[in-house]
């Protein structure tokens, strides 16, 4: 089994040490730098190039979100497990937009984290079940309060596969091989979809993805994305 | 306000001490003007009824002279024709004249007012007396005969006659001379008594000139002095207002710090070891693997408590500070709290946040937070709005921040209530405007305007963190 390099990067040596024994455990995992801060964590993927970097998000000096954009723009084959308190929507799709597709709060972290890493490591995209359930109660109320139709109605059913295929963290090309359609016709459908839920970036995407429950969070991601 | 009392009361007593001086130095000077006009007046009256009772008696005086002086030449005349007349006939008409000039002369002299008073009566006394022995000279000759007047008439008219007519016109020559001179003693009395008024008024103008610029200099003083204490008293105040000013704006900063620093350290050191202590424990479980279920059990039940801490902890950092706006921005963190409040109320919130710059000065992100927060919360509990819409734009000196309800809104005629004057105390700090515009039933727009430093003018800088809400991702998936 392939060896999985990893970075850790938290102000608190406690989290540091329990992440580090957590990650221990797992005999193909391999912690190859440890950061206190944004910026150490930046220089430290720069130079280590791990395949998953695990960032706290309130960090000195450059947070985690800044850093996993840093980190996204310079190093390559590297994806981002963020290691957070914060389950709110606004944290989340920042982090999304900074590329991040591990997404795990601290409260579940110890039951989380080693799936979250494996996930990402293999491209897949992990959201701790927790963030998918609060972001989707809120989600149902906002939809009750205003009183508004769901849009998801107006996807077709291969539309509705994409989207969830796209929010797994699958590449058109991907997509176009796994249903057997040609790239332009899996774009054409993306572009569809786009249109009609009124999506600006990947990102909305995902979150959107997140909060209806399209796609499955925590293990049931991992293995059915594998 | 106790403490100011005493100093209230003094600065009336000097008030009503200065009030005392202007009216007694302005009231003396009038009364001067008043008493020095009345006098000249009647001053002036009195020189003009004197100069024509002058007039008066002078002009009357002169023409009894001449009446006395007409009929002394008259009777010498009558007398002459008399006397030499040889017509009987014609003699007796001139004794009948000169009968008649006696009875009017006499008349004359019995008059008391006939005569000017002149100041020597005596040459009146010699006038009449003279007179009254004139026609007594006369009085034998108008029984005379015919005879007797061819015969001593002549001798009569030369050596009576004559003398004594001319002796009376003397005297009334002189008493016409004495009449002209009292008129002029009278114009010299006169002449002094208007360089006696003259001299007075100059007197008088010079004591209320001397008196009106002496007033008028204290006066200049005392307003000088005024003007000099008000200017201090404003400039006082003015500080006094820059400190209250800078005060506030302290206390907003050290709350502020205060409460990001006690966020911070609820996350940090309360949030972070209750993570590890988590940790700790998911360890402890899994060697606890090989015990009894019921171990395990308690282990699981530390941990939930352990987690709903953790919760609480985080919601009360968040509520003092929340963290989305020094992690992800001002935007992310107005959107985060619309959507708290959204969630709480059932309010519709939008925000919608442009085109703003990549760095936000941080006392400026923490004012536009508090002010949305305070407005919001103005909203839910008063305004009874569906719909509240955030705005966030900026421009190179600027950035401005609307929220705007659809509320029942409220007519300004109240007192400010403690939050708008916190709102306005934070724009005024950073040397903002703040307008609210409400009216009943038209909702209310609260808008602030904070004026951006040059530095932070907008500019794209790599790398930001701020507000590109509307970029792609770089997708490594795509």
């Amino acid at each position: 089994m392939a060896e999985v390099r990893i970075l850790i990067a938290d102000d608190h040596a406690i989290i540091r040490r329990g992440l580090k024994a957590l990650l221990a455990h797992e005999p193909d995992f391999e912690i190859v730098a440890e950061a206190v801060d944004g910026r150490e964590a930046v220089e430290m993927a720069q130079r280590t190039h791990p395949h998953v970097a695990v960032l706290d998000i309130a960090m000195p000096v450059l947070n985690g979100i800044e850093a996993a954009r840093q980190i996204a723009a310079h190093v390559r084959d590297v994806q981002v497990v963020m290691l957070t308190v914060h389950s709110d929507e606004c944290y989340l799709l920042s982090a999304l937009k900074a590329g991040v597709r591990g997404y795990v709060l601290k409260s579940s972290a110890e039951s989380e984290t080693v799936e979250a890493v494996r996930a990402v490591s293999r491209g897949k995209a992990f959201f701790s079940p927790k963030v998918s359930r609060i972001l989707a109660d809120d989600y149902v109320r906002y939809l009750g309060r205003q009183n508004v139709q769901d849009s998801y109605d107006l996807l077709t059913d291969r539309e509705r596969q994409i989207l969830r295929m796209l929010a797994e963290g699958q590449s058109n090309k991907d997509v176009a091989t796994v249903l057997n359609l040609s790239p332009t016709t899996v774009v054409c459908h993306r572009q569809h979809i786009f249109q009609k839920l009124n999506f600006h970036s990947l990102a909305d995407l995902i979150l959107y993805s997140i909060r209806k429950g399209v796609i499955p969070t925590g293990t049931e991601a991992a293995v059915h994305g594998g | 306000m106790a403490a100011e009392a005493p100093g209230v009361t003094q600065v009336a007593r000097s008030f009503l001490t200065t009030r005392t001086v202007l009216a007694f130095g302005f009231g003396v000077l009038l009364i001067l003007l008043a008493l020095s006009g009345v006098n000249a007046v009647r001053v002036l009256s009195k020189l003009q009824s004197s100069d024509e009772v002058t007039l008066r008696e002078f002009l009357s005086g002169a023409r009894q002279l001449d009446e006395v002086r007409t009929a002394v030449y008259l009777s010498g005349t009558y007398v002459r024709d008399y006397l030499l007349e040889p017509d009987l006939e014609r003699a007796e008409q001139s004794r009948l004249a000169l009968s008649g000039m006696r009875f009017k002369m006499d008349a004359m002299l019995a008059d008391p007012n006939a005569f000017p008073r002149l100041p020597d009566q005596r040459m009146y006394q010699s006038l009449k007396q003279e007179l009254r022995e004139y026609w007594e000279a006369l009085d034998p000759v108008l029984r005379w005969t015919a005879g007797q007047r061819r015969r001593e008439g002549y001798r009569f008219l030369r050596d009576v006659v004559l003398p004594r007519r001319s002796s009376t016109l003397n005297i009334a020559d002189t008493i016409a001379a004495v009449n002209q001179q009292q008129l002029m003693e009278q114009d010299h009395r006169l002449l002094d008594m208007f360089s006696i008024l003259r001299n007075r008024l100059i007197g008088a103008l010079v004591l209320m000139f001397c008196f009106g610029f002496a007033l008028a200099c204290a006066s200049t003083v005392h307003l000088l002095r005024l003007e000099r204490q008000t200017l201090a008293h404003l400039s006082e105040v003015t500080m006094a207002r820059q400190e209250l000013r800078s005060l506030s704006a302290k206390l907003v900063d050290t709350q502020e710090n205060e409460r990001k620093s006690i966020s911070r350290e609820l996350h940090d050191a309360v949030g972070q070891s209750m993570s590890a202590v988590q940790f700790e424990l998911h360890d402890l479980a899994v060697a606890l693997a090989p015990y009894p279920e019921a171990l395990r059990t308690r282990v699981d039940r530390i941990r939930e408590l352990v987690e709903s801490n953790l919760a609480m902890t985080r919601n009360m950092a968040l509520l003092l500070r929340p963290s989305m706006l020094d992690d992800l921005g001002l935007s992310a963190a107005l959107q985060w709290q619309a959507h708290q409040v959204a969630r709480s109320t059932g309010t519709e919130i939008r925000v919608e946040a442009e085109d703003l710059p990549p760095e936000i000065p941080d006392e400026h992100k923490t004012c536009i937070f508090r002010l949305v927060q305070e407005a919001l919360n103005n909203v839910c509990r008063h305004a009874n709005a569906d719909v509240v819409l955030i705005g966030l734009r900026a421009d190179d000196a600027k950035i401005t921040v609307t929220v705007q309800d659809n509320g029942r809104g409220f007519s300004r005629n109240g007192t400010k209530g403690l939050g708008l004057i916190g709102m306005q105390e934070r724009v005024d700090g950073l040397g903002g405007t703040l307008k609210i515009q409400s009216g009943p039933g038209k909702g209310t727009v609260v808008e602030a305007s904070l004026p951006l430093p040059r530095s932070f003018a907008k500019s794209v800088a790599p790398g930001d963190v701020e507000e590109h809400e509307h970029n792609e991702i770089r997708a490594t998936s795509l």
